[in-house]
C-alpha cells in the first residue's frame, strides 16, 4: 500500500522487567515507528543493554510498586512524539499486516476514536492455541493518552476511555511461555490461592447440603445464587474445565498444544479445589491436633 | 525411667536445621525427653538457634556442606560426650513409646550397633499409612562411634560397623506447610527434576553408570529412574494409579487420594518443563542447564513409584527420605 506523505506512526509503550528472551524480537516489530519507550522496572538481566542498541527507543526507569501506578505514569507521565500510543508487553509481537494497518487508522481521515481494540492469538508449543485460548479476546492496546485513564478495581484495573473505541482486523501474537514455564506455575500457584480465599469467603460458613437444598428454592434468585456458590465447591472442577476446554471450545482442534494447554489449566482449577479443600476442612489445625494426640502420653 | 541411674548411657539426638523456627522449640523439647539435644545449625536467618538454645539445645553453627558430610561433621564434633546418638529433623518427633523403646534399648545390652526407626507423615489431618509412603525406615539410631553417612551429594546412606536392627515403635514426621507451600516445593524440585532429564538426554552424565548400575540397590533403582522412567508414556496418570491403586492409597481416605494426585501434578509438570527445555534448547534461546548442586533446601524429589519399590526390596539400604515424605 500506498502511504500518505503526512502519515505519522504511534509512539509505542512496552514494559519490562527480566526481559531478555523477548525485548529483542519485541522490538524488531516496532521499526515502522520512531518514538518507541522501554519503561523497564530494574531488570537484572540484559534488557536494558538490549533495548538500548535500537536508534528509535528511549529507555526510562521506574521500580515497581503496581500494576495502576506503573501503567499510569506510563502513559502520562512520558511525553510521546505522536498522538497515539501502541501499549505492548514485552512477549508480544506485532506482525507487519498489524502495524500497516495501525498506521492507516491512526492517519484516516475523520478518525474519532480514542483507542482502539484488538484480537491476539496465544502461543503455546510453537502453535496458535486458538480454541483453548478461548480466541478471539478482544484487548485495548492503541490508545490516545489524553482520552484515557486507568481505574483501580478491586484487584483488577481497567481502562476508562473517553469515546469510541474501533476494533482492528488484524491480531498481534502473544508468547506467554517465552520464560519457560516455571514463572506460570509459580503464578498459578499465587492465583489458586487467592481464588481459595475468594470462595472460603462467598462460601462463608454454609455448607454443601444447604446449596443444594437452595437449588430447589421457589425464589427464582435463590436457586441462581446456589447453583454459582456450588461451582466453587470442588468435586471435579479440574476434569469438568478439560472437558469443557478440550471438547466443548474443541480445544482437540489444537493438536498437542491444545491437550497440554487444557491440562495445565485443569491442574491449576484442581488447586484451586484442593485449597479450598484445605481452608474449609483446616488440614494443618487438624494435623497440629493430631499430632498432640499421638504426643500425648499413655496414661499408666 | 530413671532406675538406671548408676550407669546410665548418654544420649544425644542431633537435629540438623536451617530455618525451622516454626518447628525448633516443640522438637528440642521433645528430644530433651531421651538426652542431650545437639542442634547443628547451617546458618538459619530466622532465630533459629536462640529458639533452640532458649529450649534447652546445646547450638553449633557450621555452614552446610552437603547433606551427608554436614551431618558426618556434627558427628565428630558433638558438643557433649555420646554412647548413643539419634539423628532427629526438626520436623519430626518421637513418640512417648519410641522414647520409652529408645532409653530401654540404650540401657541395654544389645549387640546391635544400628537401629532403623520407622516413620509415619502427619499430612492434612491424617497420619499417612499407604501410598508407599508408610513404612518408611531409616537408619537413625546408633552407638556413637560406629555409623556414619556415606559421602554423596543426595541420597546418603549410613554405613555400620556393626549387626542392624529395627525398632518397633515409630517417630512422626509432621507436614505443617500449607498447599501453596508444598506446591511451590514440588514446582523447584520438577523444575531440577527436568533439568536432569535434559542433562542425561544431551548426554551430559546423570547418576547411574552402567557398568556398576546394579552393585546396589541404589544405583539399580537411579537406574530405573533416571533411565527407565522418563520413557514411560502416560507418566502422571501411572503415578497415579501407582499410589492409588496398587500402594494402596486409598485406604488414607482423602489425603491418600489428594496426594495421589498432587504426585501426579508433580510428574506433569516434570514431563512438561522437559518439554518445554528440549524445544527452547533446540531452538537456541535456552542454554542447557548447569549441573545441579546439593543445597539444604532442595533435595532431590525421587520418583516414588519407582523408589518405594526398592525401599522395600532394601531396607538395610536405608536412604535419606527425599521422597514425597520429605
Amino acid at each position: 500500500m500506498t502511504e500518505l506523505p503526512s502519515s505519522s506512526p504511534p509512539s509505542v509503550l512496552i514494559l519490562t522487567k527480566d526481559e531478555e528472551v523477548n525485548i529483542g524480537a519485541c522490538l524488531d516489530c516496532f521499526k515502522f515507528t520512531d518514538d518507541v519507550v522501554v519503561l523497564d522496572s530494574c531488570s537484572t538481566d540484559r534488557t536494558v543493554e538490549i533495548a538500548r542498541k535500537y536508534a528509535n527507543v528511549r529507555v526510562a526507569s521506574r521500580p515497581f510498586d503496581n500494576e495502576y501506578n506503573q501503567r499510569t505514569f506510563g502513559l502520562h507521565e512520558i511525553e510521546y512524539r505522536h498522538p497515539w500510543v501502541y501499549v505492548c508487553d514485552a512477549d508480544e509481537r506485532v506482525p507487519a499486516e498489524l502495524a500497516r494497518e495501525i498506521v492507516q487508522v491512526i492517519n484516516a481521515p475523520g478518525c474519532e476514536e480514542a483507542a482502539f481494540r484488538l484480537r491476539y492469538k496465544n502461543m503455546y508449543l510453537g502453535r496458535w492455541i486458538k480454541r483453548s485460548s478461548g480466541y478471539p479476546v478482544w484487548l485495548v492496546r492503541l490508545v490516545r493518552p489524553d482520552r484515557v485513564r486507568y481505574e483501580h478495581r478491586e484487584t483488577n484495573i481497567h481502562l476508562i476511555i473517553d469515546g469510541n473505541v474501533g476494533e482492528l482486523r488484524e491480531n498481534f501474537v502473544h508468547y506467554s511461555f517465552n520464560k519457560g514455564l516455571v514463572p506460570w506455575f509459580h503464578k498459578h500457584n499465587y492465583y489458586s490461592q487467592l481464588e481459595s480465599h475468594e470462595a472460603q469467603r462467598v462460601l462463608g460458613s454454609t455448607t454443601l447440603g444447604e446449596h443444594l437444598r437452595h437449588t430447589f428454592d421457589r425464589d427464582k434468585f435463590v436457586r441462581r445464587r446456589a447453583f454459582k456458590n456450588l461451582s466453587f465447591f470442588p468435586p471435579l472442577r479440574g476434569p469438568i474445565r478439560f472437558l469443557y476446554m478440550y471438547l466443548l471450545r474443541l480445544g482437540l482442534l489444537d493438536g498437542g498444544a491444545g491437550f497440554h494447554y487444557a491440562s495445565m489449566i485443569s491442574m491449576y482449577e484442581y488447586w484451586i479445589e484442593l485449597k479450598v479443600r484445605e481452608l474449609r476442612s483446616k488440614w494443618r489445625e487438624r494435623t497440629d491436633a493430631l499430632a498432640e494426640r499421638m504426643l500425648r502420653e499413655v496414661a499408666p | 525411667m530413671s532406675e538406671h541411674a548408676a550407669a546410665k548411657p548418654r544420649i544425644v539426638v542431633m537435629i540438623p536445621t536451617l530455618n525451622e523456627a516454626m518447628h525448633i522449640a516443640e522438637t528440642v523439647a521433645n528430644a530433651r525427653q531421651v538426652g542431650e539435644v545437639f542442634v547443628l545449625d547451617s546458618c538459619s536467618t530466622d532465630g533459629t538457634q536462640q529458639m533452640a538454645r532458649d529450649a534447652g539445645a546445646h547450638v553449633i553453627e557450621h555452614p552446610w556442606e552437603g547433606y551427608a558430610r554436614q551431618k558426618n561433621w556434627g558427628l565428630d564434633n558433638l558438643p557433649v560426650p555420646a554412647d548413643w546418638v539419634f539423628i532427629l529433623d526438626a520436623d519430626e518427633r518421637l513418640t512417648p513409646a519410641l522414647r520409652d523403646e529408645v532409653l530401654r534399648v540404650a540401657a541395654s545390652n544389645t549387640p546391635v550397633q544400628g537401629f532403623l526407626v520407622n516413620r509415619v507423615v502427619l499430612f492434612m489431618g491424617r497420619a499417612i499409612r499407604h501410598g508407599g509412603l508408610y513404612p518408611s525406615w531409616n537408619l537413625r539410631f546408633f552407638r556413637f562411634g560406629h555409623c556414619r553417612y556415606e559421602d554423596r551429594a543426595v541420597h546418603e546412606h549410613m554405613i555400620c560397623d556393626g549387626p542392624t536392627g529395627y525398632l518397633k515403635c515409630e517417630m512422626l514426621h509432621i507436614r505443617r506447610e500449607t498447599i501453596s507451600e508444598y506446591i511451590k516445593k514440588h514446582i523447584r524440585y520438577a523444575d531440577l527434576e527436568s533439568d536432569e532429564w535434559v542433562r542425561l538426554k544431551l548426554g551430559q552424565g546423570g547418576g547411574a553408570q552402567p557398568k556398576t548400575m546394579f552393585r546396589d540397590v541404589l544405583r539399580y533403582r537411579q537406574w530405573l529412574r533416571r533411565k527407565v522412567w522418563p520413557k514411560v508414556p502416560a507418566r502422571p496418570l501411572l503415578r497415579f494409579l501407582y499410589m492409588y491403586f496398587v500402594r494402596f492409597g486409598f485406604l488414607d481416605g482423602r489425603a491418600g487420594l489428594h496426594l495421589a494426585q498432587l504426585m501426579a501434578s508433580y510428574e506433569y509438570m516434570i514431563s512438561l518443563l522437559y518439554r518445554d527445555k528440549m524445544q527452547r534448547i533446540a531452538s537456541g534461546v535456552l542454554k542447557m542447564p548447569a549441573p545441579a548442586p546439593a543445597s539444604p533446601s532442595q533435595s532431590i524429589a525421587t520418583s516414588p513409584a519407582v523408589a518405594s519399590a526398592a525401599d522395600r526390596a532394601a531396607p538395610q539400604a536405608a536412604t535419606t527420605e527425599a521422597d514425597l515424605a520429605h
